[in-house]
């Protein structure tokens, strides 16, 4: 891998006052991507930080990681969706090592450029110098995005991009 | 965590500041250039592998038993394997799935693997096995004398069973990485498979006779020519026999050649027995008539809760509870409590399976209203409300951590806590909430809890006995240290979490003196993926791993405790399977509580003296105190039966058990204490090596300092092995095993070939570049027509060919000491910029802010 320090030329682009091609910033916000559920202590370990769900049976199955591992096993309640006007996205961070982490929307949260919808998310974390308590924590959210023009989501916001497509459902893959 | 983002996120900062300041170059000025050079040293027994992935670093193929590369003993080697088709470089399409190395190496001495690129987060994304074969029997179909094969662990780790020569194997089986081998101090050898630290009857012995149809009449003669006493058990069975009265024993050592000092007191003679016992059954085992000889281990029926969920509490069992639980001759109704204060979030105060063993003399010493997220600053009320304003998110953290130390227990329902059958109660402190907490506030919580005065005005009715912490950040404070000096000075046990960054950097307040800083395990024992380690850590726990299902009951393998669910706005009781140093603290305190319980007098001072000799805990790891287990994992079972007994004096030297000179070193020095109560002296020190001479500089009583020199003149190539005794008057004499190499003396090592850049401090991008071979442990480079600047000097290797030096498996070094980059202003020739490269053994930490998770070492090639 060959990671730059990009935020370091973002930083010093913003401090000599320079633009960064490319970067259209007329783009439509669309504030209409909502978290449909959260939580802190999710329970999958071993799955990808991006799944998309395209029906009632694929949240049925993820849904529960929501809940984490607990007794007795709680009911789930699977939120009334309208697949036909919505993408559904499970968003996880993977495990945080201490409390105080926790996943939330951008401001703006969706935008959507050419064929492509960007969905930005926030991983919340706790002050550098806080008091936390030392458990492992896991956020995850899912997300409803409306749909669109559009054949491919990119998620921003966490360690990686991540590309899912939208024509072949649940084929995600890795995008740098 | 990784040296170089740590050190790259502070110089961020700088960075910014430099532009900030700006330059004002005047465009048209020729800038004149100069030469830079200097020495890089490398550290002392540092290698390399031959075939990493690097495309301009040296090859030379190690794949095969046949091109085995040899290594020297110690050793710290570098290296890369990756499966086929993985990454790019050298190893793209092919892979290099093996490296294998040759070494002497002396029985009981530990290999370990160090994993760079494995992440607790994708545990299963990379794995590298190590396993070892005697070079003597080497062919398709033979086994290992020895493996590390975990899918999932960041490292891996070996015991060697025998002295010999050896291959060592390191495979890629998933992925490609990155790795540190290293081959560290030899254990203690071990004489016999008798468990000794078990509980067994002092005097008693259970032999099989190897001749079943004599056995009537060879037992007979049996007893009458050792002075064993027989006990139970018939011809062609299983028999018992005992060692007698004095008399009998006398004659049995003298019989069975057994050296050992008849015992002079009271106090020592119940150890001096089992000694005896021990040493019995090593010299029956000698014998030809005897089939198998063996102490007679006591087995406890094993207290079982009839808690819902305790089938599922497996930490239980691993720290030998139940036993423990026995021997408590539970129920205990005192009426004098042990208390426990937990300094956490609060706690769910009417979940029915703590109600029972909650104080209510609990109080909230969140201080920031909007912290506390209850209406206002600190009072009287511990309850948790919880710790994040979304339903459901909040982690009701202080109710998991109460519940593993004081669950209801043996009430049909929930889970069991720890200290079941004691009089325990919690005493609750809150002190986290929204976005965690403060050092003060937490200060506040201590004294509290401690009995000492503080911002409430008040201190509950009963101090705390213990308190566990399972909270944690960076940064030390004379201040806080002070504080935590000041609640140990009250009596009072202080336990807390080591943190969970996988790193060995410390975290306080577990770091800090006067705290018992605890590490995780796994239901395997072994370290938790996450769990940190260092100098700091004082002892282990189980605090689970919930990315498996080791026992399969559908369960991931974290604690079970009690916690709270507020998803649907009212907080609801339920329970939950977590991991965490924070769930390993609880069940060393609810350990201490236990103890307190059996014996009121029971102070930090004396605990602290248990567990340094090894009194509460299962020896992990490296024997004696190692950085990873701390004194080992905690032994509930070994503690109660400890716990009583007054101290005999024991002698306990201050570095790891054994001494390793390896291949260099000339001298070594050691200082003896007493570990147990009473006093000893030592009386004499005596080696059985003619290369070794063992010189006490200072002796008084049991206080010395001793200096051991060895002479390798004369002495052949190859691996010694030696042995120094103390005896001493009254305690039981200690041995030190040496260990000494002799053979091609390289006391410089190699770290492979470097990458030295200058990189200029404004941007972080690399300048220049020039190469640097090793040369007899040292790497000379020299910059030609630098143009006057400042730069920062870096230099790594960058064994998996990702265009960065210095990631994590990689050697790194940097002037003045890669720990503190100092830039150097460039206007004329410089001469002598010398500095040193080693690896460093930090395991990838799981990132956990921005700055690290952007930046991944130095950029090899000039950025363009």
């Amino acid at each position: 891998m060959t990671d730059k320090p990009l935020s370091l030329t973002l930083a010093l682009l913003l401090l000599t006052g320079c633009s960064i091609p490319g970067a259209n910033l007329a783009d439509t916000p669309n504030t209409t991507a909502q978290v449909i559920d959260s939580a802190v202590q999710c329970s999958d370990p071993n799955q990808q930080p991006v799944v998309f769900i395209s029906n009632k049976k694929q949240l049925k199955k993820i849904i529960g990681h929501l809940q984490g591992s607990v007794l007795p096993p709680p009911t789930v309640h699977l939120p009334n969706i309208d697949f036909n006007r919505w993408h559904v996205l499970y968003i996880s961070s993977g495990q945080q090592p201490t409390a105080g982490y926790s996943l939330t929307l951008a401001e703006p949260a969706f935008t959507v450029q050419q064929n492509r919808a960007l969905l930005n998310v926030v991983l919340n974390r706790p002050a550098p110098d806080a008091m936390v308590a030392a458990v492992i924590t896991h956020p995850c959210m899912l997300v409803k995005l409306p749909k669109g023009n559009y054949t491919t989501i990119e998620v921003h916001g966490l360690d990686e991009v991540w590309q899912v497509t939208v024509k072949k459902e649940l084929s995600n893959q890795f995008y740098y | 965590m990784n040296l170089t983002r740590l050190i790259k996120g502070t110089l961020l900062l700088l960075s910014l500041v430099l532009v900030i300041s700006g330059c004002d170059n005047k465009p048209g000025d020729p800038i004149p250039t100069f030469t830079l050079n200097g020495t890089i040293a490398s550290a002392v027994g540092a290698a390399v592998d031959n075939d990493v992935n690097d495309t301009e670093a040296p090859y030379e193929s190690n794949d095969t038993p046949a091109t085995a590369q040899p290594l020297l003993n110690p050793v710290l080697l570098g290296g890369f394997v990756s499966r086929a088709g993985v990454g790019n470089g050298r190893f793209a399409t092919r892979g290099d799935n093996t490296d294998v190395y040759q070494a002497t190496l002396a029985k009981g001495q530990t290999v370990t693997l160090f994993i760079s690129d494995h992440d607790a987060a994708k545990p299963y994304e990379t794995d590298l096995d190590i396993e070892i074969y005697n070079t003597a029997e080497i062919t398709p179909e033979t086994r290992p004398v020895a493996q590390a094969i975990s899918a999932t662990a960041g490292t891996e780790t070996v015991q060697i069973p025998e002295s010999g020569e050896y291959y060592l194997f390191i495979r890629a089986v998933r992925g490609a990485s990155n790795y540190l081998l290293t081959i560290g101090q030899p254990a203690n050898i071990a004489t016999t498979a008798l468990q000794t630290d078990a509980p067994f009857v002092p005097g008693e012995i259970v032999v099989r006779f190897r001749d079943s149809m004599a056995a009537a009449s060879t037992s007979r003669i049996f007893s009458t020519s050792t002075g064993l006493v027989k006990k139970s058990g018939s011809a062609g069975h299983t028999m018992l026999f005992s060692l007698g009265n004095e008399t009998e024993r006398q004659f049995t050592r003298q019989v069975l050649g057994i050296n050992l000092a008849a015992a002079d007191n009271d106090a020592i003679a119940q150890e001096k027995l089992k000694q005896e016992t021990i040493e019995t059954i090593r010299a029956l085992r000698k014998r030809p008539d005897i089939e198998s000889a063996d102490l007679n281990y006591i087995r406890y029926p094993a207290a079982i809760p009839n808690d819902q969920h305790y089938p599922k509490q497996w930490n239980y069992p691993l720290i030998n509870l139940p036993q423990a639980w026995d021997v408590t001759a539970l129920p205990n109704t005192s009426s004098q409590p042990v208390v426990v204060a937990v300094i956490d979030t609060g706690v769910f105060m009417s979940h029915p399976d703590l109600q029972a063993n909650l104080l209510s003399t609990g109080y909230d010493f969140i201080s920031n209203p909007s912290v506390a997220a209850d209406g206002d600053g600190i009072d009287d009320n511990p309850d948790d409300p919880g710790d994040n304003a979304t339903p459901g998110g909040s982690s009701f953290h202080g109710t998991h951590v109460t519940g593993i130390i004081a669950a209801q227990s043996n009430n049909s329902t929930g889970v069991t806590g720890v200290t079941w059958g004691t009089n325990t109660r919690i005493l609750p402190v809150r002190v986290l909430g929204r976005g965690g907490g403060t050092t003060y506030d937490i200060i506040q919580g201590i004294r509290y809890a401690a009995g000492l005065s503080n911002d409430s005005g008040t201190v509950p009715s009963q101090r705390a006995d213990i308190i566990n912490l399972s909270l944690g950040g960076p940064g030390f404070s004379m201040t806080e240290q002070a504080e935590y000096n000041a609640v140990r000075n009250a009596g009072v046990i202080i336990v807390a979490a080591a943190g969970n960054d996988n790193t060995n950097l410390p975290s306080y307040p577990a770091a800090y003196d006067s705290v018992i800083s605890v590490s995780a395990v796994t239901m395997a024992q072994q370290k938790a993926p996450y769990s940190n380690f260092g100098p700091s850590v004082d002892i282990a726990a189980p605090g689970g791993n919930t990315a498996v299902d080791s026992d399969g009951d559908s369960y991931y393998d974290g604690i079970l405790s009690t916690l709270a669910d507020d998803a649907t706005g009212a907080r609801k009781p339920i329970y939950s399977f977590t991991q965490g140093t924070s769930m390993a603290t609880p069940h060393v305190a609810g350990v201490a509580a236990i103890l307190k319980s059996l014996d009121p007098e029971l102070n930090p001072d004396k605990f602290f003296t248990l567990l340094q000799a090894g009194k509460l805990t299962s020896d992990l790891g490296a024997p004696g105190r190692d950085d990873i287990f701390g004194f080992g994992l905690i032994n509930a079972l070994k503690a109660v039966e400890n716990i009583n007994i007054a101290l005999p004096p024991i002698i306990a030297v201050d570095h790891s058990g054994s001494l390793n000179f390896g291949l260099f070193v000339k001298q070594l020095t050691f200082t003896t204490r007493n570990a147990g109560g009473g006093a000893f002296v030592i009386t004499s020190v005596s080696d059985d090596a003619d290369w070794l001479e063992t010189d006490p500089r200072m002796l008084d009583g049991s206080e010395g300092e001793f200096t051991v020199t060895v002479n390798r003149a004369g002495l052949v190539d190859g691996l010694y092995r030696a042995t120094i005794t103390l005896e001493t008057d009254t305690a039981s004499s200690l041995a030190i095993p040496v260990t000494l190499q002799v053979g091609e003396r390289q006391e410089k090592g190699n770290t492979g070939r470097l990458y030295v850049v200058l990189v200029s401090p404004g941007t972080m991008e690399t300048i220049r570049m020039v190469y640097a071979d090793n040369s007899s442990g040292s790497y000379s480079f020299q910059f030609d027509s630098v143009p006057e600047g400042e730069y920062f000097i870096v230099a790594g290797t960058d064994l998996d060919n990702d265009g960065l030096i210095c990631d994590p498996g990689e050697a790194c070094g940097g002037y003045p000491t890669i720990e503190r980059l100092q830039s150097i202003n460039v206007y004329s020739d410089m001469n002598n910029i010398d500095f040193g490269s080693n690896f460093d053994i930090i395991i990838r930490a799981q990132t956990n802010n921005v700055e690290q998770t952007e930046i991944h070492g130095f950029s090899r090639y000039p950025d363009d």
